[in-house]
This record gives structure tokens, C-alpha cells and sequence, in this order.
């Protein structure tokens, strides 16, 4: 028990507020449901800081590295004397910068929502899965194991299906509840087997161990090989898959656009900021052995966070709801952080890549939650998620307007703001490991900058749309979080990540290096320019241009097909074709078979039973006949 | 009194208790007290099993009694626990306790309803604590025959069918088990000396190989029968649609565990060499099971008939692992056991104006 101990508090006072809310659900009268989550993620949020300036700052002694300390542990499940399944809390760079980043956002979408979802049906549920999650997902980056991050990993999964089908009596948020259910699930199912090959062949669940360079794990590790591979990277290749589930990488992604029914507060939450991250990480977490025993696996991380993040840029610029549009520049944005860690090595400066990542996660979420939260006022003014139905809105959200614009600059990555920091990290780890991912790397950065700036164009300038009434700016509670928020976007890029959160704990020297900031800042520029031209005033350019690409414009525009390629495999192959005739089978043979045998029985038993009239002639006539054919038998016999 | 023959005289006294009520309230009054009370000494066992475990008493069966009840064949009244049963006699105490609360507004001759729900549950309970085969065997069929009148009379579509099917088939399966548990009868002491039903004694002596193989696929057969094993699980996705809720929740969270006990408790226990070397048919069974079952789940549109298939696949997880060695089997039963009551209880919501 350490002086930490208290950490405890920060994922169990949501818990409480859950349980109290939900049960009490139906008394709690106007807004008192809201005010209490705010007020216990207020208390949480708190504590957080409290643990972040703690642990960063007055507890740490100059010179020295971060270590690890588990806050408290309690032995859960004892299945051997090696193996036991613990429950803790465990406290280091990256779970601490975690928790800032979860109960920063989650408090401001706490605050947020006691606007937005205003005379909502069921606005105490709404608050009671609100802290369900953050309870869940503050219960996964506190995890001292990996199976206690699995457990919270799926309470996450169930608190994001909760709140993706808030709107339950919609068809469309019903079905895409149920789809980020199935698709994170799948994948969770490789983060299992990922987490029992791992374990059986360390023999412990344990982080700090089998996160300890020089500790017996990794050095257990290698051993058998499979396919070319050992082991182990085949372990953390399924646990990849698991993260990539939840982070919304390719190919398992297409649950995230659709997981923008939800309620706009969440998706800010939940689909921006933490729970996609999980999948970032989750390979933070095991970083070590990723990098000590499985550079193939990392390999693998890398380039899928590189497609990912190309593939879902492209896609960003052809849609036209504003939340998807967002929804692919997160999973964009996610890829860059997964191929930050891909092309990262272990310890000090080789480290780059991984503090570059944890960077840009701090960062995307604070500017990512803005977008959202920007986006849910604006939807909220006008009351449809369509960019064709927006235009002119500056005039009319002034607060908004400046806070998205903010937004949008720090995801073009344009300094001082922090996107630009971080973005400039992530391309020099990749510069130094691998020329072909900083290429794609550095045309993603100008898309980027290109549909932030169309979407921002779309929403805040043009003509003036139809609307039902005039659009008008939120109230403060909306709008509050907003300017909290772009603080954040604005100055957390000044950070000292580079002491803080580090691949071995320790801090290494790192600065701007201009040959490669200079350049990403001119395709941002250019990526700005290319869309004032095409869209600040209507005009017939972007029709134009869309025309001139019609096959690939249109190809992007549905998303590649990947969804109509996994719906054709899940509905005409498995169903059709699997369980269709299984289910046909069942009826029809197997229990035709069983019931084939009952009418057996029935019809022989039907003919046969006339024997038994009850006329005694008859049984007479019978018996007389039988005695002689007997007789007869025996005499000829004999 | 041994705690454990508590379980079975509470559900008795209950039943009795409900005899003497008079419309639904009183009755469902009477088995929710019954079933509370079931429900905390189910906690106690739980806690007593803990404590003597912990305080080092490996014996491999706890708290036994035992009573002769019949010389002429030496079967006896005799009871014991291990975690396994202990592990069991929980998860039925916590389903049967639920099954009172789902069926709180069985309108239609609730009285019986009442003492044919727990009168299965007494069955349930009787065969976790069984030490005796044959006794476990007749607790066995005190459990099956209510369920042909709970699903045959408050049952729902072609209930009739389902009931007739479901309890022949079972049958059949006990046909195949009463063989098996004879056979183990006359050669449990191939020595020579008193013939005897009792499961630790029989393991004690070794059952000749030659009869092991011969008695094996009957008792598993018999018992996977209760445990859908394909191809004989045709009853179960029939049983639970008409099943009415709590029934079906005790079908799937109870009843066919007792298929995957049995098989581990007899079958496995007793003669392990032809479990080792008949393994391979039972997996590959089992593995049909848990596949086509799933497949089969995906095709259903009726809620009940997809918890009735993924049970099916679920129950072939359990009898896999029994095929395979026998320790996780009852942790995974149990685990299952759960899950199947639950998605029973959500099945009602849905399906259940009333409740929901």
C-alpha cells in the first residue's frame, strides 16, 4: 500500500455514480441525475490532477527516471501459487497521462451534456452510462494485468453499445449499437488468444513484469517458432488485433462511422478521445515486449496504422455528415499514433516514436473532443447532421465558430498550436525509421489540413441555408467546455513530454527539427489554401473536381465498399450458405431422423394393435390355429 | 440434520407448504420464502466448504452422510460434496431463487405450477448431492418428469409436441444410463464381495477394462443426452421455445448441466481408461455441437430458439472439456450455467409484456 492508494477513488466514485443513478433512475427529477455524475467526475477529475502533479512533479526526485508502482493490489482469482489473476492499480507515466486525459474530457463532456441533452427521454440513464464508462475505462488504464484490462476492456465495449444505441427506439442507432458490439468483439476475441498464448508462455498476467526489460518474461521469451514467427510475436499480433478492434484500424473499423448515432457528447468521449485510444495503449502498455521480442508485430502496427491513416483521410474528404467526417479524421489521426509506436525502438532517444505517440494522443483528444463538442453545438443549432444544410453559421455562433477554427488549426498541424508539436514528432520517428511511411505520413498531413478546412468552410461560411428558425450560439454550459477545451488544444502543445511519459521512464533531449517541421508546414498551408479555393465562396470547382475522379470520388465516397465487402461475406456467405443449410439440416435430418423413429413406432404399433379386438372368438379362432400350425411344424419336423 | 439433506427437505416442506395455500399470492409467497431460505443455505454451504477446505481438510468429499435404504441391493442414502457440486448447488440455488421471481404472475393454476417447479428443482438438488448411483438416478428422473408437465400444460406453442418429445428423449437417455449405472452395478467390485452403488467405493476398485469400454458410451450417451450432445439434442431447442420462462431458465441454467455432471461424475470418475481411450468420438461429437450449434443459433428468428441453439453449442463446450479431461468442465458449466439463466431473463423482458 503506497501513498497512492487513494488512486482507487478515481475509477470507483464513477462506479458509485453509476450504481446510484442507475438505480434511482426514475426519481431523480430534471437535472439531478446530470449534476451528480458532473459532480463526482469533478471529484474524479481532481484527484487525477492531484496524482498527475504528484507522481510528475513534487514525488519525483531530479535526475532520475519515472518507475512503475502498483498503487494497490488485491489477489483475485488464485489458480495456481504462480498464476493468480490480481486486481489493482497500477500508476506510471503513461496511465497517469491517461487519467488526465480521460477525466479532462469526460468532465467537459459531463458539463457539456447538461446542455446538449436538455429534456431528453431518459437523461439520468444517459448519465448513468456516462460514468458506467468512464468508470470502465479508467478501470482499463489503471490495469496492473492483462486480464483485468481485458475485464475493463469489455466494459467498455458495453458502455460504448449502451450509449451508441441511446437512442434505441432509432432503427439506424439500434443497428450501429449493435455493429461496434460485433466488430469490437471479433476482435476481441484475437485479443484473447493473444493474452493466453502470452501468459502461457510467461506465466504471469503481470505488466510490471512482463514489461520489465532486463525481468524474466522477455528473457523467456523467443522459443518456439510458427510460420517463420516466433511465438510470442504471433501473441502480440493477436493482441494487436485486439487493439486495433477497439482503435478503429483497418480493416475493422467500419463500426466507427456508423457509432456516430450516438448522442454528439459521446461520440466526443468515447469515439474520439479515449476509448478509440485503447488500442494505442494497449501496445504502450506491452510496448517493451513489443520492442524487445516481437519487431515483427511492431512492423505489422506500423504499416496498418500508416493505411489506416491514408485510407481514412481519403475517405474524409468525400463525406458530407459532418460527424463521419470526423469520425474517419479520428481513425486517421489513430493511425498516425499506431505508426508512431510501429516505428519506435526502445529506450531513450530511439524512443522518439513512442513519445511522439502518447504526445499526439494527449493532443488529439483534447482538439479531437473539440471538433466533436464544436460539431454537437452546431448540430444542435440547426438541427441536422448534413453539411449541405450548414452554411454561414459564423454569424450566428461566434463562440463556436472561433473554437472550431482553433480546432481545425491545430489538426493541420500550424503552430504554435499543438497539433503542430506533436504531428512534428510523429514525423521525425518515422523520417528516421522509414522513408516510405513518412512519405504517406506527410501527404496525410495535407489531406488533413484540406477536409478540416472544407468541413469548416461548409459549416461556418457560404450562403446562409434554410433553417427552421435562426441558428443560435449554445448556452454557456455547452459553450464553457469549448474554450476550456481549445485552451487545452492551444498550450498543451508546450508540454515537456520529452521528460514525462518515455519509453524507459527517463528523460531524453528532443527539439524542433525545422527540416521537417518547415515542410509538413507548408503542405498544412497548402492543404488551407487548396480548400479556401474550393469551397470558402459556393462554386462549381469542388463538382468539378469530383467529376474529373468520378470512379475513385465515388469508390471513397461509399467508403471503399469494405462494409458491403463484410456484410456480403456475414450475410450471403455465413448465413446463406452456412447457416441456412445447418439450421435446414437440424430440422429436417436430425430431427427427421428422431421424429422419423416416433412415426415408426406409431405406425407399426397402429397396424398391429387390430390384433388385440378383445372378441374372444376371435383370440380362440387365433389360438386354434396356432396350436395346429405348431403341430404341424413339430410332426413335419420330427 | 446434515446440511446437505437440507437441500432436498426444504423444497419438500415448501411443496408441502404450497399445498395448503390458495391463489397465486399464497403460493408464490410460500416457494419465494422456500427458495430464499435455499438460497442462503446455498451461501452457507458455500461459505462452510471455503472454511474446511482452508482449514486443510482435503477429504474428497465433505460433509457426507450416509443411511442404507435398501439391503436386498445395497443402495444407500448417500450424500457428500465436493467443489465441484458445491460450485453447482449455488448456481441452481440462485436460478431456481430468479425462476420464482419470473414466473410471479403465473396466473393459470399457479398452485401446481408452484409445486412442479420446485419439485424439479428438489431433483436438481438431490443429484448434486448424491453420492449413490442409484439414488442419483432417481433423483435424476424426479427432475425430468415435472418438465414434461411444466412445459406440456404452461407451456406456449406446440407445447404438447415439445413435451412429448423432450421427455421421450430423455427417457431414452435414461434407458441408456440405467444400463450403464446396472453395469457399473455388477462389476464395481470385480473382486468379489458386496456390490455396491456408492461412487467413491466403485472408484476405489478398478472397473474392469474390457466392461469400461463396453459401459462408458452408455452412461456419457445417456447423460450427454440431458447435455445436447449431437445428434440428440433435437429436444432442447423444442423444449425451451415452449418452455414457459422460468422453466426454460431452469432447463438451460440447470437441467442440462446435470447432463455435463453425470458425465463427469460417472462416466469420467469412474472409468477413466475408456474416457482416454473413447475420447476422440466424444470430440469430435461435442465439436459438432459447439459449431452447429452456433451456426444453427444464427439462423433462428424466434429469441427462445437462438438461447435454445447457443445453449446447445454451449452445453458441447462443457462436454468437450469433460472429453478432454474433466477440471474445467464444471468451472465452465457453471460459468454457462449463468449466462443461459440470464439471457433466459432477458428473453422474458422481451418477450413478456408484463415484465417489461
Amino acid at each position: 500500500m503506497s501513498s497512492y492508494a487513494y488512486t482507487l477513488l478515481i475509477p470507483l466514485i464513477p462506479f458509485f455514480v453509476f450504481v446510484f443513478v442507475g438505480m434511482a433512475e426514475d426519481k431523480l427529477k430534471g437535472k439531478l441525475g446530470g449534476l451528480i455524475g458532473t459532480t463526482g467526475l469533478g471529484i474524479a477529475t481532481f484527484l487525477s490532477y492531484y496524482t498527475a502533479f504528484k507522481y510528475f512533479i513534487s514525488d519525483h526526485v531530479a535526475g532520475t527516471g519515472y518507475t512503475s508502482l502498483k498503487a494497490f493490489e488485491i489477489t483475485w482469482l488464485h489458480l495456481t501459487d504462480k498464476l493468480t489473476i490480481n486486481l489493482g492499480v497500477l500508476i506510471d507515466p503513461i496511465s497517469v497521462m491517461m487519467l488526465v486525459v480521460i477525466t479532462t474530457v469526460s468532465f467537459m463532456v459531463h458539463i457539456y451534456s447538461l446542455g446538449y441533452m436538455e429534456g431528453e427521454k431518459g437523461f439520468a440513464r444517459f448519465y448513468a452510462f456516462l460514468s458506467l464508462f468512464s468508470f470502465s475505462m479508467l478501470g482499463l488504464v489503471l490495469a496492473t494485468n492483462l486480464f483485468q484490462m481485458y475485464i475493463f476492456w469489455e466494459l467498455v465495449g458495453v458502455s460504448s453499445f449502451l450509449l451508441i444505441g441511446y437512442y434505441y427506439e432509432k432503427p439506424s442507432a439500434f443497428s450501429a449499437a449493435k455493429k461496434a458490439f460485433i466488430v469490437t468483439r471479433f476482435a476481441d476475441l484475437g485479443f484473447l488468444i493473444g493474452i493466453l498464448i502470452l501468459s502461457f508462455n510467461t506465466g504471469t498476467f503481470d505488466f510490471k513484469e512482463l514489461t520489465n526489460p532486463h525481468g524474466v518474461a522477455i528473457a523467456s521469451m523467443g522459443g518456439a517458432a510458427f510460420m517463420g514467427l516466433s511465438v510470442i510475436t504471433w501473441a502480440l499480433i493477436f493482441i494487436f488485433i485486439g487493439g486495433a478492434g477497439k482503435s478503429a484500424m483497418f480493416p475493422l473499423h467500419i463500426w466507427l462511422p456508423d457509432a456516430m448515432e450516438g448522442p454528439t457528447p459521446v461520440s466526443a468521449l468515447i469515439h474520439a478521445a479515449t476509448m478509440v485510444v485503447a488500442g494505442v495503449y494497449l501496445v504502450a502498455r506491452l510496448f517493451p515486449v513489443y520492442s524487445q521480442t516481437g519487431p515483427a508485430a511492431l512492423e505489422v502496427v506500423a504499416w496498418v496504422g500508416a493505411f489506416t491513416s491514408l485510407f481514412a483521410a481519403v475517405i474524409a474528404t468525400t463525406q458530407t455528415d459532418i460527424k463521419r467526417v470526423l469520425a474517419f479524421s479520428t481513425m486517421s489521426q489513430i493511425g498516425y499514433m499506431m505508426l508512431s509506436l510501429g516505428v519506435s525502438k526502445y529506450g531513450g532517444e530511439d524512443g522518439l516514436g513512442f513519445m511522439a505517440s502518447n504526445f499526439h494522443l494527449f493532443t488529439h483528444a483534447m482538439f479531437k473532443a473539440l471538433l466533436f463538442l464544436g460539431a454537437g453545438a452546431v448540430i444542435h443549432a440547426v438541427h441536422s447532421n448534413d453539411m449541405n444544410d450548414m452554411g454561414g453559421l459564423r454569424k450566428y455562433l461566434p463562440i463556436t465558430h472561433i473554437t472550431f477554427l482553433i480546432a481545425c488549426l491545430t489538426i493541420a498541424g500550424i503552430p504554435p498550436f499543438s497539433g503542430f508539436f506533436s504531428k512534428d514528432e510523429i514525423l521525425s520517428a518515422a523520417f528516421e525509421s522509414n522513408k516510405i511511411l513518412f512519405g504517406i505520413e506527410y501527404f496525410v498531413a495535407g489531406l488533413t489540413a484540406f477536409y478540416m478546412f472544407r468541413l469548416y468552410y461548409n459549416i461556418f461560411w457560404g450562403h446562409d441555408r434554410h433553417y427552421h428558425h435562426t441558428p443560435h450560439e449554445a448556452p454557456l454550459v455547452m459553450t464553457v467546455p469549448l474554450m476550456i477545451l481549445a485552451f487545452g488544444s492551444i498550450f498543451s502543445g508546450f508540454l515537456p513530454f520529452h521528460n514525462l511519459v518515455t519509453s524507459d521512464g527517463l528523460a531524453f533531449e528532443s527539439h524542433i527539427d525545422w527540416m521537417i517541421a518547415v515542410p509538413s508546414i507548408l503542405v498544412g498551408v497548402l492543404g488551407i489554401a487548396v480548400a479556401t479555393v474550393m469551397y470558402k465562396k459556393e462554386n462549381a470547382l469542388p463538382d468539378k473536381v469530383a467529376a474529373s475522379f468520378s470512379f475513385f470520388y465515388r469508390w471513397a465516397f461509399k467508403k471503399f465498399y469494405v462494409d458491403e465487402f463484410y456484410l456480403f461475406v456475414t450475410k450471403k456467405i455465413i448465413f446463406n450458405y452456412i447457416s441456412r443449410p445447418v439450421a435446414w439440416f437440424d430440422r429436417h435430418i436430425v430431427d427427421g431422423t428422431m421424429n422419423g423413429i416416433a412415426n415408426l413406432i406409431v405406425f407399426v404399433s397402429f397396424n398391429i394393435k387390430g390384433l388385440q379386438s378383445g372378441r374372444v372368438q376371435q383370440y380362440a379362432f387365433v389360438f386354434v390355429g396356432g396350436v395346429v400350425a405348431l403341430v404341424l411344424i413339430f410332426v413335419y419336423l420330427a | 440434520m446434515n446440511i446437505l439433506t437440507l437441500f432436498v427437505v426444504i423444497p419438500v416442506l415448501t411443496v408441502a407448504g404450497i399445498l395448503f395455500t390458495k391463489d397465486l399470492k399464497q403460493s408464490r409467497l410460500v416457494s419465494a420464502v422456500g427458495m430464499t431460505v435455499q438460497l442462503i443455505l446455498s451461501a452457507i454451504l458455500v461459505y462452510l466448504y471455503v472454511t474446511e477446505r482452508q482449514a486443510g481438510n482435503m477429504a474428497p468429499m465433505l460433509f457426507t452422510f450416509d443411511a442404507l435404504w435398501f439391503p436386498a441391493l445395497n443402495i444407500h442414502y448417500a450424500v457428500g460434496v465436493d467443489g465441484i457440486s458445491v460450485a453447482m448447488i449455488a448456481l441452481t440455488g440462485v436460478v431456481v431463487f430468479a425462476g420464482i421471481f419470473a414466473s410471479w404472475k403465473m396466473e393459470f393454476l399457479s398452485r401446481e405450477f408452484f409445486i412442479s417447479l420446485i419439485l424439479l428443482a428438489t431433483g436438481v438438488f438431490g443429484f448434486f448431492i448424491s453420492l449413490d448411483l442409484f439414488t442419483m438416478f432417481l433423483f435424476y428422473e424426479i427432475a425430468v418428469i415435472p418438465m414434461y408437465l411444466l412445459i406440456g400444460i404452461w407451456g406456449s406453442g406446440p407445447k404438447e409436441y415439445s413435451a412429448m418429445k423432450l421427455t421421450l428423449m430423455l427417457m431414452g437417455g435414461s434407458a441408456l444410463l440405467m444400463v450403464g449405472i446396472l453395469g457399473i452395478y455388477f462389476y464395481s467390485v470385480p473382486t468379489g464381495g458386496q456390490l455396491t452403488f456408492n461412487v467413491l467405493e466403485i472408484a476405489k476398485h478398478k472397473i474392469p477394462i474390457e466392461m469400461q469400454r463396453f459401459l462408458f458410451p452408455f452412461t456419457f450417451v445417456g447423460f450427454g443426452i440431458l447435455g445436447a450432445l449431437f445428434p440428440f439434442h433435437t429436444w432442447s431447442p423444442d423444449g425451451h421455445a415452449s418452455a414457459p420462462t422460468a422453466v426454460s431458465m431452469l432447463h438451460a441454467g440447470v437441467l442440462m448441466k446435470l447432463g455435463g455432471y453425470g458425465a463427469f461424475r460417472v462416466a469420467i470418475f469412474l472409468m477413466p481408461e475408456a474416457a482416454h481411450e473413447q475420447a476422440w468420438i466424444f470430440i469430435i461429437l461435442t465439436s459438432i455441437s459447439v459449431v452447429y450449434g452456433a451456426f444453427g443459433a444464427i439462423f433462428q428468428k424466434d429469441l427462445k430458439y437462438i438461447n435454445a441453439y447457443s445453449s446447445v453449442s454451449h452445453c458441447g463446450l462443457v462436454l468437450f472439456a469433460g472429453g478432454d479431461g474433466g477440471a474445467e468442465l464444471l468451472l465452465g458449466a457453471a460459468q454457462f450455467g449463468f449466462h443461459a439463466a440470464v439471457l433466459e431473463v432477458l428473453a422474458l423482458a422481451v418477450t413478456h409484456p408484463a415484465f417489461g
